[in-house]
C-alpha cells in the first residue's frame, strides 16, 4: 500500500483545466440565443447535515475512506457534509468538457478539494459517446456520483452498498453506445482506467491503494423503468507487507499458515463484481431496487452480497420514504490456526486484519422525508436503525470482544445545486 | 325543486365551459425543413430528458426548454412525465453532475423559443397552442 498527495493536480487534470481557460475566451464572444454556439456554465451543489447516534463505544462513518466519524452522543457535521463545483465547456456540436471538483473529508482527515471528474467528451452523433480523463463509472443506477445529495430522495447512499468500494471514477475513459430497442432504449457502456482507494482506520493511520478497474454496463430504459447489468473487474497489487508476512508464515510449517501464505503470494490480486438493478421513476413514486455480489482472491479480496431496496413517494412538496440495505460477508475471517502463544499472535493478528479491513455484515432499516424547499434547496431528514456484524465501516472502541451492536443514527441536511 | 334543479344544471354547465376555457394544449414543434412529421410520446421524453436525441431522421435534436418560473415549463413536465419542476430540476443534477449529457438550451419565453425553431433545422421546443405561428410545425400535441 503505499501513500499519494492527492493535492498535486495530474498532468492529465491540469490539461483538461489549460484547455478549459482557453476554449473559455471562445464560449465568452458566444451569443446567448445562437443554439449552435459554445456553451460554458459553472454549476455547484453541497450538502450541509448534521448527524448523530445513540451506540455507546462506536463511531459512525458513511465509507471507510473517512478519517473520523460521530461519537454517540455527539452532533456531527462533517460525516454527511460535502460540496462540489463543475464547470461544462461545449467546444463544438460534438465536444465538450467537464471538470467538476468536490471537497468532503477523506482519510487523512483533510477536506482539501480534490477532482472528481474530469474529462473531454467526444459525440460524433447521439448514439455513440466516448470521454477521455476522469470519468465517473457505473456502480449507482441513476448517476455517477453520491456526492449530489439534491439529486437523490435518501440523504446518504446506502454505506452497505457503496461504503467498502468508495471509488466511482477511473483515469482513463469509457465508451457508450445507445440505440432503440422496441418501445425503450438500450444503453451498453465499457470503461477502464486506474482508480485509487482511501481507507482510515482507528487507529488514525490511511492508506491508498490503487485499482486497475475494467467493467461494462448494459441499460434497457422503457418509460419510468431503468435495468442495468453491470460486471466489473478490480485488479491491485500486493502489499509491500506482505511478503515478510508470507515468509513468517511458511516458517511456522502450519499446513493452515501455508495456504493463508499462498494466497497472499501474488504479485496481483483481482476482485470480481456483479450488479443488477431495477429502478422505477415515475410521477410521484421512485422505487429502487440492487442486488450486487463480489468475489475475489481469498485473503485480501471481499466476498459479499449486498441488497439495497428503497421506495419514495411524492405528496406535494415532500417525499417520505423507507429503505432496507444489507451486506453480508459471505465466509468468517480465516485464521492461521497457529497455537495460541504470544510469539505467534503478531502473525494471526495481522492476517486477521487484512480481512478485518474490508468486512461489512451489517443492514439499515432507514424511513425519511425530503422536503423541497425551493427548485434548488431541500431539507432532509432520516433515521436508520442499523444492526452491525463484522463491519470495518464503523470504529469499535469497546473492549473486546465487542461483537454484534445495533446503532440508530438521526440525521438531517440540507442539499443545495445552483 | 324544479327551480334549484335548473339552478344546479346551469351550474354544471358554467363549469363545463369554464373546463373548456382553460388553456389549449401543449405541442411540440420543429422547423419545417427538419425531415421529421410527428414524434411519439416517448421519442420525446428522450429528447428532452436527454436519453436520446437522435431525430427519426438522423439529425440531433436541440431541445429548446424555458427558464424558470414558466407556466408553460410547468405544465410541459407536468403533462410529458408527471414531475413537478423541483423534481426536474433534480432529475437534471442527478445527470448533469454526473457528466452525462447536458440539459436543453433554455430560452425566457416562447416567443423566442419558436423564433429558434423557425431559424434552425434542429431545434425543438413546447409551446402553449396560441403561441404558434405558421412557421413551424406541430410533431405531438400533449394533452391533460
Amino acid at each position: 500500500m503505499k501513500r499519494k498527495s492527492f493535492e498535486e493536480p495530474t498532468r492529465l487534470t491540469r490539461s483538461i483545466a489549460l484547455g478549459l481557460l482557453c476554449a473559455l475566451g471562445l464560449a465568452s464572444r458566444a451569443h446567448s440565443q445562437d443554439l449552435d454556439a459554445p456553451r460554458f456554465s459553472v454549476r455547484g451543489f453541497g450538502t450541509f447535515a448534521a448527524t448523530t447516534h445513540d451506540a455507546e463505544g462506536l463511531e459512525f462513518r458513511r465509507s471507510v475512506d473517512q478519517a473520523k466519524g460521530v461519537d454517540e452522543g455527539q452532533v456531527d457535521f462533517a460525516v454527511d457534509s460535502q460540496a462540489g463545483v463543475q464547470v461544462n465547456l461545449e467546444l463544438a456540436t460534438h465536444f465538450d468538457a467537464v471538470v467538476q471538483s468536490v471537497t468532503r473529508m477523506h482519510a487523512d482527515g483533510n477536506w482539501t478539494p480534490r477532482i472528481s471528474q474530469g474529462f473531454v467528451r467526444y459525440s460524433p452523433d447521439e448514439e455513440l459517446v466516448f470521454r477521455v480523463g476522469r470519468v465517473g463509472y457505473d456502480i449507482y443506477l441513476l448517476a455517477e456520483s453520491r456526492q449530489v445529495g439534491y439529486s437523490y430522495v435518501s440523504l446518504r447512499q446506502p454505506p452497505e452498498f457503496y461504503g467498502i468500494v468508495t471509488n466511482d471514477q477511473v483515469d482513463g475513459g469509457d465508451a457508450s453506445i445507445t440505440f432503440r430497442v422496441g418501445p425503450g432504449l438500450a444503453r451498453a457502456r465499457a470503461f477502464g482506467g486506474t482508480s485509487s482507494q482511501e481507507s482510515a482506520f482507528i487507529d488514525g493511520t490511511n492508506v491508498e491503494n490503487s485499482d486497475r478497474v475494467l467493467g461494462a454496463s448494459f441499460d434497457y430504459l422503457y418509460g419510468g423503468w431503468t435495468a442495468r447489468v453491470a460486471l466489473l473487474r478490480f485488479r491491485f497489487d500486493t502489499n509491500p507487507g506482505f511478503p515478510p508476512l508470507i515468509g513468517a508464515l511458511r516458517a511456522t510449517f502450519s499446513p493452515q499458515a501455508a495456504a493463508i501464505a499462498d494466497n497472499l503470494d501474488h504479485k496481483e490480486y483481482e476482485s470480481r463484481a456483479v450488479q443488477l438493478g431495477l429502478a422505477y421513476d415515475d410521477g410521484p413514486l421512485q422505487a429502487q431496487l440492487l442486488f450486487g455480489t463480489s468475489n475475489g482472491d481469498p485473503i485480501v479480496a471481499p466476498e459479499f452480497n449486498k441488497l439495497y431496496a428503497l421506495v419514495g413517494y411524492r405528496v406535494r412538496q415532500w417525499t417520505p420514504f423507507v429503505s432496507y440495505a444489507t451486506s453480508r460477508d459471505r465466509h468468517p475471517i480465516l485464521g492461521t490456526g497457529l497455537p495460541d502463544i504470544p510469539q505467534l499472535a503478531p502473525l494471526e493478528g495481522a492476517v486477521r486484519q487484512i480481512q478485518q479491513s474490508f468486512r461489512s455484515t451489517q443492514h439499515t432499516i432507514s424511513a425519511g422525508a425530503r422536503f423541497d424547499l425551493s427548485e434548488h434547496v431541500d431539507f432532509k431528514v432520516q433515521i436508520d436503525r442499523m444492526s452491525l456484524g463484522e463491519t470495518s465501516l464503523i470504529f469499535d472502541h469497546r473492549l473486546p470482544p465487542g461483537g454484534p451492536a445495533s446503532m440508530t443514527v438521526l440525521a438531517a441536511s440540507i442539499d443545495f445545486v445552483f | 325543486m324544479k327551480q334549484t334543479l335548473i339552478t344546479i344544471a346551469l351550474c354544471l354547465l358554467a363549469l363545463g365551459v369554464a373546463d373548456a376555457s382553460e388553456p389549449a394544449t401543449i405541442v411540440v414543434i420543429v422547423n419545417p425543413a427538419s425531415g421529421i412529421d410527428k414524434l411519439s410520446r416517448d421519442e420525446v421524453i428522450d429528447i428532452f430528458l436527454g436519453r436520446y436525441r437522435k431525430l427519426p431522421s438522423g439529425r440531433t435534436a436541440l431541445p429548446i426548454d424555458m427558464a424558470n418560473p414558466n407556466a408553460d415549463r410547468a405544465r410541459f413536465y407536468q403533462l410529458l412525465v408527471n414531475k413537478n419542476p423541483t423534481e426536474i430540476s433534480s432529475y437534471w443534477a442527478r445527470l448533469v453532475f454526473s457528466g452525462k449529457t447536458s440539459p436543453p438550451f433554455q430560452v425566457p419565453d416562447a416567443e423566442t423559443a419558436v423564433e429558434l425553431v423557425q431559424s434552425n433545422p434542429n431545434a425543438i421546443a413546447y409551446v402553449d397552442r396560441a403561441a404558434l405561428n405558421p412557421g413551424v410545425k406541430v410533431v405531438l400535441e400533449i394533452k391533460p
